[in-house]
């Protein structure tokens, strides 16, 4: 990032940029581009790619390009981009519904925990270095015993202990790691932890490569009647595998978990938290100490 | 980007059953766009734990017997390996703090 600031303190680079994601321009918008493409994006418009890497990956809130226009278009130009993601870590450590601070408080991880949050603090101005990250997250990832659903927590932490020169992404890696210790906390609180979602996931999908197997595609001439009889042996054939593994009621059981607890939780948990990226973006970094 | 070594079958035992160190699989192939997402927090802990734990990947599609033996129906995911034996399994993409987790609980293992 320059000197300036974001979008170089130039308003007209910040118009350039939101008309480059409208139109899809550059590579480095992409949820997968690369870092040297996310880099590149963030020198065309005095941005960092921690910064872009922020923005870019929230999934809750609409339309992935509405929601960095969104978040763009909070940003006043000569802001600082990288302080931005300091204050959004620090935002989400303190958060009121989902943070790791209430949810770690009454736990031994809860001081190496807010050590790292003071570390991002003073990050502006007495960057950390990473031998003291590591220490920083080693401490934290000791401390224990920790139940599942506060693991997830110390993750998000561990997930910001890393000096964001060398981890370019850092700002999208903590929104993901947010977003997976708040859907495990509701998880474990109903048996369904998030290790043994992917582990019922991982069983379905066993049973449906092994249906494709035998079974085969379709042939490309099927007409629309025998494509909705192969779909429904399909269907069938994969069940019945999922019941010879006594897998049938978890299935049901985990489809109903989603639909009464994860819904309401997604709708509650999406809009607040993207909110958090608005709000850091709109204060442009300056809270989040020299 | 970053380059991991790619261990095939042939090479699977010497390079990570039978390796000196702790490592780490990465069950990815080229249609995987959620490993591409991952890919710079992996690489960040490579270059964190390098030395001390070795990184390396596994093509589902040019290696289908290993993701065989390992029941590996997704991806990505990441194996640990200890002298051999397997530590741990995370599913779907990770962060840099889960992948720290595993590697801080296993390797005092390795010692």
């Amino acid at each position: 990032m320059s000197g300036t600031g974001a979008f170089n303190g130039d308003p007209r680079l910040k118009a350039q940029a939101l008309a480059d994601l409208k139109a899809g321009g550059h590579p480095g918008w992409n949820i997968e581009a690369t870092t040297d493409e996310r880099e590149a994006l963030a020198q065309n418009y005095g941005l960092t790619a921690s910064f872009l890497s922020l923005v870019i990956m929230p999934r809750d809130a609409g339309p992935r390009e509405a929601a960095i226009s969104q978040a763009l278009s909070a940003v006043e130009p000569g802001a600082d981009a990288d302080g931005i993601v300091r204050d959004w870590l620090l935002s989400v450590w303190s958060h009121p519904g989902y943070g790791p601070a209430s949810r770690l408080r009454q736990t031994p991880a809860f001081a190496p925990a807010q050590a790292i949050a003071e570390a991002i603090r003073q990050g502006g101005s007495a960057p950390p270095t990473a031998k003291t990250w590591r220490e920083l997250r080693k401490a934290l990832l000791a401390a224990g015993p920790l139940g599942s659903d506060q693991a997830g927590y110390a993750a998000v932490m561990a997930s910001m202990a890393w000096d964001p020169t060398t981890a370019p992404t850092l700002g999208g890696d903590v929104w993901v790691a947010w977003e997976r210790a708040v859907n495990n906390e509701r998880g474990v609180a109903h048996g369904w932890p998030l290790a043994r979602q992917d582990e019922l996931f991982e069983a379905l999908r066993h049973c449906m490569a092994q249906t494709w197997k035998a079974l085969g595609a379709p042939p490309t001439d099927a007409s629309p009647a025998d494509l909705a009889a192969h779909e429904a042996h399909v269907q069938a054939r994969t069940q019945a595998c999922m019941e010879e593994k006594g897998l049938v009621e978890d299935q049901k059981a985990l489809f109903a978990f989603f639909e009464d607890e994860m819904r309401p939780l997604l709708a509650d948990r999406g809009p607040a938290a993207f909110k958090t990226i608005l709000d850091a973006c709109a204060r442009g970094g300056r809270s989040a100490g020299p | 980007m970053v380059d991991f070594p790619e261990v095939g079958e042939a090479r699977f035992q010497a390079e990570v059953l039978g390796a000196q160190i702790p490592v780490i699989v990465e069950f990815t192939n080229d249609g995987c766009g959620l490993c591409r997402v991952m890919e710079p927090a992996l690489a960040s802990v490579a270059q964190e734990y390098d030395g001390e734990v070795r990184v390396v990947k596994v093509d589902t599609d040019r290696s289908p017997d290993l993701a065989e033996r390992y029941n590996v129906r997704s991806v990505p995911q990441l194996f640990m390996f200890v002298g051999g034996e397997l530590k741990a399994r995370l599913l779907g993409m990770q962060t840099r703090g889960a992948m720290a987790q595993m590697i801080e609980a296993n390797l005092g293992d390795a010692a």
